[in-house]
């Protein structure tokens, strides 16, 4: 069964002379382990395809299910709960909680899905040693750099075994290098641990470890 | 049944509260206002307790269970009617007294002998020596007046002449010689001095009249009985029990005293709030996109409410809890260097002012809280 499936989404957003049709009728079915990269230019709806994938939006037409929920009809309060539990999230920029330790960002993401603290503590430690970054577990997070914090927010992602992880340019801030070796540490840890990942991307690092490459333009997806 | 919170809640809650906790130089700067609007307000009740507390000590004190005032008085602090003195004769005959003291009240202007530029005006209370009723009930130094030629005044009025026991003072143009320092006699705005009735008589051209009368009760005998039977006798005095002439008492200070402190403890909890609301407001805005975050990570935004809640009311508690300190350091520092400024504070009165700045700062965050709940988690995929 797909983790994420998306039939004839439509989605408006904005009002009265500013409206824009974002998405329309856009399918889309992401499978299980699966590395799905949505390409496309800026404002085609790359980033309105994860917010509805993500129940942060809700479309005008159409359904989304995200691991077996019909997650547009749900309420928002089981939206947030399955938000916490079965996704993880990689922005463009990492987005790490400024008052926040990089461990304790990543905590509080494992909490949120309702891990406890034990498991929670251990999944951390496992993830660090995994991207590198033990010693920066104590850190503030505006202490990072920007490859540190990408990495943090790869183990913040990854913290709770989600279904799926939605990525927004997860390397457009990052220079080559960096920008690569991020790439292939979610990638890896994504497959190690059998989650699907939808990428938002226009990024060509990225496209030798998609699985399936989806362009979408103007709000309609080709080949999803 | 105790509700048993997982550990993970805690460790979210504790996570959370950290997250939306505000820049450090922000929540001092709040803690400092609030403490400061906590400090002025403690300030206000706790001079506003000194007065009550002095005036009510004074008449507790003095031993008096009924007091006689001329028709038209009911109150020690403004008076200006006479009694005839020789009235305690028929109040004496009155089943149930058991003693009759007249005393005289005066406003006096009191100095140094030696000279200097101190000057006091004191409400003198003129009673019979030795040991009248009316005397001072709670002496600082020195003892009561015995004599015509001595006087006892109140610590901060002797404070306020730099003089001592032994000092020769000039009272109303009479030169006693102060015999004791009395507490607990400040009434903030002048303090009680303590003379002998005859000389009082002498110097104030009142002979044969009386300010008051102050009558002792035989043992189990009911004040509001005897108090009627007085006024039978004395028809044209008013009678008062001492729960009376106490209430009368507080009711004219508090007249005077409580519409500024009012005034002055709404603008302190203003400010108060102002700055807890600026405070949150800034929190929210320096926060946002963490909050959007969170929001979109999962985490809900009751829980977020009650955390930045949580904060405000950790900031404003720090905020009173220093007040409240500062104004029990500055008690204490006053008493021992500046006696003139009496400040009585109590601990009822610092719970409800702590309570009070709480619900004030609580409500103050409510608006910039409301603001936080309409923050749209999209805002986190903004680059």
């Amino acid at each position: 069964m797909s983790v994420l499936t998306m039939v004839g989404v439509s989605k408006v957003r904005g009002e009265g002379r500013h409206a824009v049709q974002a998405l329309v009728d856009a399918s889309l079915a992401v499978e299980p382990g699966e590395l799905v990269l949505l390409q496309g230019p800026s404002g085609s709806g790359k980033t309105t395809l994860l917010a509805v994938a993500a129940g942060l939006l809700t479309p005008d037409r159409g359904e989304v299910h995200l691991s077996g929920h019909r997650i547009d009809l749900e309420p928002q309060r089981e939206r947030r709960r399955l938000r916490a539990a079965c996704l993880g999230f990689v922005f463009q920029r990492a987005n790490l909680l400024s008052g926040l330790t990089a461990r304790e960002n990543v905590l509080l993401q494992a909490t949120l899905a309702g891990l406890n603290t034990d498991v929670a503590q251990s999944a951390t430690d496992e993830l660090f040693a995994a991207l590198g970054i033990t010693s920066l577990g104590g850190r503030r997070s505006d202490a990072l750099s920007g490859g540190e914090e990408q990495r943090v927010a790869v183990a913040r992602a990854l913290v709770h075994r989600p279904a799926m992880v939605l990525a927004d340019e997860p390397t457009a801030s990052l220079d080559g290098a960096t920008g690569r070796a991020v790439a292939e540490l979610l990638v890896s840890l994504a497959r190690a641990r059998g989650a699907a990942v939808l990428v938002a991307a226009h990024d060509p690092r990225l496209e030798p470890f998609a699985d399936r490459r989806v362009a979408i333009a103007d709000g309609r997806v080709v080949g999803g | 049944m105790r509700r048993v919170i997982p550990r993970s809640d805690r460790l979210q809650r504790r996570l959370l509260a950290k997250a939306v906790r505000s820049r450090r130089g922000r929540a001092l700067l709040a803690i400092a206002g609030v403490a400061g609007s906590t400090l002025l307000v403690l300030v206000l009740l706790a001079a506003y307790r000194s007065v009550t507390g002095g005036i009510s000590a004074y008449l507790l004190g003095t031993r008096a269970d009924v007091w006689v005032a001329p028709r038209g008085t009911d109150n020690l602090i403004r008076s200006s009617g006479f009694l005839p003195a020789d009235w305690a004769e028929k109040v004496r005959a009155v089943p149930g007294v058991a003693r009759v003291d007249p005393i005289l009240r005066a406003f006096v202007a009191v100095q140094p002998a030696a000279g200097g530029q101190e000057r006091a005006t004191l409400l003198t209370i003129a009673h019979r020596t030795p040991d009248g009723l009316g005397s001072p009930p709670l002496l600082d130094a020195g003892r009561q007046v015995a004599t015509a030629d001595e006087v006892v005044i109140d610590r901060a009025a002797a404070f306020r002449l730099g003089v001592a026991c032994g000092a020769t003072l000039d009272v109303g143009g009479e030169r006693l010689v102060l015999v004791g320092v009395s507490r607990g006699t400040n009434l903030l705005a002048t303090q009680l001095a303590f003379a002998e009735y005859g000389r009082a008589e002498e110097v104030f051209g009142t002979f044969g009249r009386a300010s008051f009368l102050l009558v002792r009760l035989a043992a189990r005998t009911g004040d509001a009985e005897v108090a009627r039977r007085i006024q039978a006798v004395l028809p044209q005095a008013s009678v008062f029990t001492r729960g009376q002439f106490v209430a009368n008492n507080l009711r004219e200070v508090a007249a005077g005293f409580v519409p500024l402190l009012l005034l002055l403890t709404m603008l302190g909890l203003v400010v108060a709030a102002m700055l807890v609301g600026l405070l949150v407001q800034g929190l929210v805005e320096d926060r946002r996109g963490d909050l959007a975050v969170l929001l979109a990570l999962g985490g809900s935004g009751d829980a977020l409410t009650r955390s930045v809640l949580g904060h405000v009311a950790a900031l404003v508690l720090a905020g009173a809890g220093s007040g409240a300190l500062a104004s029990r350091v500055l008690g204490v520092t006053l008493d021992h260097f500046v006696p003139t400024i009496d400040l009585a504070f109590r601990a009822l009165d610092v719970g409800v002012v702590v309570a009070v700045f709480l619900a004030a700062g609580l409500l103050a965050a409510a608006l910039p809280v409301l603001r936080l709940r309409r923050i749209d988690p999209l805002e986190a995929f903004r680059p």
